[in-house]
């Protein structure tokens, strides 16, 4: 089963993500408010998401900020980006982001660059 | 610090208000959308409820393009024209054909293209994709029908002594509100917002139009008639990249 960090501000979004995503067989191991909470669980987790749904803007640290230092720590991990400012999709794909989702997106259109990801794994 | 121009000022606080409104309003619409989703995928839903949650989806859909249009609006003011680049009108109609059953789920659209010349390359930038796609949407939703046609021609024309591209989309059941036919740019902030035209989409298209050195026109089919309209959305003529 694939495992999925959410990471948003928005605890309606995380929500929304954690319902959909369970709904359709993933694992949701855990969720972040911020990039430095999503730093943190990263770093203290053993078992490594296979999937990250990242948001960019969030308080403390963004989300293209905690991008490079998750990359750093594992240049493998699949980062989805998930961002309603298009602009930063550059910045998130230099970043390490494997892919961009302009908000608001089709939960199919997620669903689908998942399983892309998960075959691959 | 104090602004040495009092419009710079809130110029920037209008911007910083339109990027926090617009994110937080992207993000309430991912979840109408995506819960709506959810609600379609029940194989059990009775018929008018997904009719109903089709049509919520198509305003959702239409309220991100208003927000993307009037951040894209806010950037294209102080974008450079001679940073201008020439843009494939006819990709761009493609690209908004292919989008715009998304936007209007219950309904059944046919775009037939009837004139499409392989060279029509307009000045613009990203503004321009935006452009089309709006003039399609506003297009849907001036024909009150289930059952949309429209259909598309590039020509050439003249803008005064420029020479243009215009893309004109027709439909003949679309249904013209007065204010559509004529839009003073200029008068427009000046105006009482109570008697503006009900449709934003319109008007940014008009004033993005206007800030590509075009303009946006619409006219009924049949002049004085009230019946069908024809959309005319004219760029300056670019050369092949």
């Amino acid at each position: 089963m694939t495992s999925v960090l959410i990471v948003d501000d928005e605890m309606f979004i995380v929500e929304l993500y954690r319902d959909i995503l369970q709904l359709r067989g993933y694992r949701v191991m855990g969720t972040a408010f911020d990039g430095e909470e999503a730093l943190r669980k990263y770093t203290k987790s053993d078992d490594k998401p296979d999937v990250i749904i990242m948001d960019h803007r969030m308080p403390v640290m963004n989300g293209v900020d905690a991008t490079k230092e998750i990359m750093r720590l594992n240049p493998s991990q699949k980062v989805i980006f998930v961002s309603a400012d298009v602009l930063v999709e550059k910045e998130a794909r230099d970043a390490g982001a494997v892919d961009f989702l302009p908000k608001p997106f089709r939960m199919d259109d997620l669903i689908e660059k998942m399983e892309k990801i998960s075959r691959f794994r | 610090m104090t602004e040495s121009n009092p419009n710079h000022g809130s110029e920037r606080l209008s911007a910083f208000f339109m990027d926090l409104l617009s994110h937080d309003i992207l993000n309430n619409n991912q979840a109408v959308l995506s819960y709506l989703e959810l609600v379609l995928a029940n194989p059990d839903l009775d018929a008018k409820a997904r009719d109903y949650a089709e049509k919520a989806i198509s305003h959702v859909r239409t309220s991100t393009v208003l927000v993307e249009h009037a951040k894209n609006l806010m950037a294209a003011r102080t974008a450079d024209p001679n940073s201008f680049r020439p843009v494939d009108l006819m990709r761009s109609v493609m690209l908004a054909i292919k989008e715009l059953p998304r936007f209007f789920p219950a309904r059944e659209i046919k775009v037939r293209v009837v004139q499409a010349p392989t060279d029509a390359y307009v000045l613009g930038d990203a503004l321009a994709d935006d452009l089309v796609l709006n003039a399609f949407i506003d297009m849907v939703r001036t024909d009150p029908g289930d059952e949309v046609s429209i259909d598309v021609r590039i020509i050439k024309s003249e803008r005064g002594s420029k020479m243009c591209w215009s893309l004109v989309l027709s439909d003949p059941n679309a249904v013209l509100q007065p204010g559509m036919k004529s839009v003073d740019l200029s008068a427009l902030l000046s105006q009482d917002n109570s008697k503006m035209v009900k449709m934003a989409g319109f008007l940014f298209a008009s004033m993005a139009a206007h800030l590509l050195g075009g303009e946006f026109d619409a006219k009924e089919l049949v002049a004085g008639t009230g019946q069908g309209g024809e959309f005319a959305l004219t760029l300056v003529k670019a050369g092949k990249p």
